[in-house]
């Protein structure tokens, strides 16, 4: 199962769920969150998380801007719309979300126990399009899980998004810029780097509704910015601009 | 700390997070007793062929709804490792397994074919075009993603798919871009 469904059905399904662990270690969750869940049920598996006003203030972030939920959900909104491959993500309420659990270990897990991470630059350029334009701060090795029949990265936890910082240069951008060095002046154009290029003002604010003026001002710059990027390179050059 | 040779009381709780993960069925304890491992689930599901194929990765043995196993030479650092890293899905066992020969022993045990790279020998450019998009069409790849990952024109692809001749270096494009190998004895 690769859709979520109804909010309604998510709720009554997770009352009867079980709960599943979450780490595979002791050490607890990684994210700023009040509460995560992962549940199993006959659909598939449900991960939730949800928010509170102190990790809002831990990340100083105003809840009224927009919570770490909603902008987790409009970075979802953002990814479906551009064709971007993100698990299913609901937002259940202002400070919860809902996403289906892909059953794949996260790039430290598999750095750690098993070996290198092998990458496609064309995935890699997508996902570091997008972390350029959501303004990602928190791009770890945690934050991202890895497919290693595909070779291919798949983001997660997507909710320090649109905030009016820059970002910060995204754990696989590093790896990759250290052993690809020849591929990243390679032109590169995907389907969905297309589509986020395409994507005009209206559709950009329909998707991620921001209410504060400098968050906003600071997407536009940073999705006219990847307009102009048509290599890792590229990207790479904007967070070191 | 999961040690090659048992399952520290200190990781039950790592070790129990990995299986859990692996499977279906809920796993409520996990008891070591001197060489006995006693895995307790909730109820086994009937369907939940992974906890199946942990159950022969660990010669171990079912009694109603617990998993008895005798810890015998199972090096307990490797399994933890499988778990996590593949979660007991068939296709990323057999990757792990080709990228690191140590896992085929799991697959050997579990009764899934070993990972092995199939070599096809070529010996017309008909057959290099028929091996190539069978791969592309097995992988669900688009005439215009190959373009776009090859660097080479859809016109180019098209005629090599109707067995027109190529030159080597768009050949070693697409096999790279198809994560192909080519050899040549």
């Amino acid at each position: 199962m690769h859709k979520l469904p109804s909010k309604a059905i998510i709720r009554k399904l997770i009352k009867t769920a079980k709960q599943m662990p979450l780490a595979t270690r002791g050490y607890p969750s990684r994210g700023q969150s009040k509460r995560q869940e992962l549940y199993k049920t006959p659909k598939a598996k449900f991960f939730l998380k949800q928010v509170s006003s102190t990790n809002h203030r831990d990340c100083q972030i105003k809840p009224e801007t927009g919570t770490l939920a909603q902008r987790e959900f409009w970075a979802f909104c953002l990814a479906k719309h551009i064709g971007l491959n993100t698990p299913d993500l609901t937002l259940l309420d202002k400070m919860t979300t809902v996403q289906i659990w892909f059953d794949l270990p996260d790039a430290q897990t598999f750095s750690t126990h098993h070996g290198k991470l092998r990458f496609q630059k064309e995935n890699i350029f997508n996902c570091a399009l997008f972390d350029w334009v959501t303004g990602q701060i928190d791009r770890h090795d945690a934050n991202y899980l890895y497919d290693t029949i595909h070779q291919q990265i798949i983001l997660i936890d997507s909710a320090h998004s649109f905030l009016k910082y820059e970002g910060a240069l995204p754990d696989y951008l590093k790896i990759f810029e250290l052993v690809a060095d020849s591929a990243l002046q390679d032109n590169i154009t995907t389907a969905v780097s297309t589509k986020l290029k395409n994507i005009t003002k209206q559709q950009l604010f329909k998707l991620v509704p921001l209410k504060d003026k400098h968050e906003k001002q600071a997407l536009e710059r940073r999705l006219a910015q990847a307009k102009d990027c048509s290599t890792l390179q590229n990207l790479i050059d904007l967070y070191r601009d | 700390m999961i040690n090659q040779n048992a399952i520290d009381p200190s990781s039950i709780l790592q070790f129990s997070s990995a299986l859990q993960l692996s499977i279906d069925s809920i796993l409520l304890d996990l008891i070591l007793k001197d060489d006995v491992y006693t895995f307790k689930f909730d109820r086994v599901e009937k369907h939940d062929h992974r906890l199946k194929y942990f159950q022969k990765m660990v010669d171990g043995e079912f009694k109603k709804n617990t998993l008895v196993v005798h810890n015998k030479n199972q090096d307990w650092s490797l399994i933890y490792n499988f778990l996590i890293l593949s979660r007991l899905r068939d296709e990323f066992m057999k990757k792990l397994a080709s990228d690191e020969p140590r896992y085929n022993f799991f697959l050997d045990k579990i009764g899934l074919e070993q990972a092995q790279d199939a070599a096809t020998t070529i010996t017309s450019i008909k057959e290099a075009s028929d091996v190539i998009f069978a791969k592309v069409k097995q992988d669900k790849i688009t005439f215009r993603e190959l373009s776009q990952k090859t660097g080479l024109t859809q016109v180019t692809l098209n005629r090599f798919k109707s067995g027109h001749d190529t030159k080597l270096s768009s050949l070693l494009k697409i096999a790279q871009a198809l994560d192909l190998k080519i050899s040549i004895f």
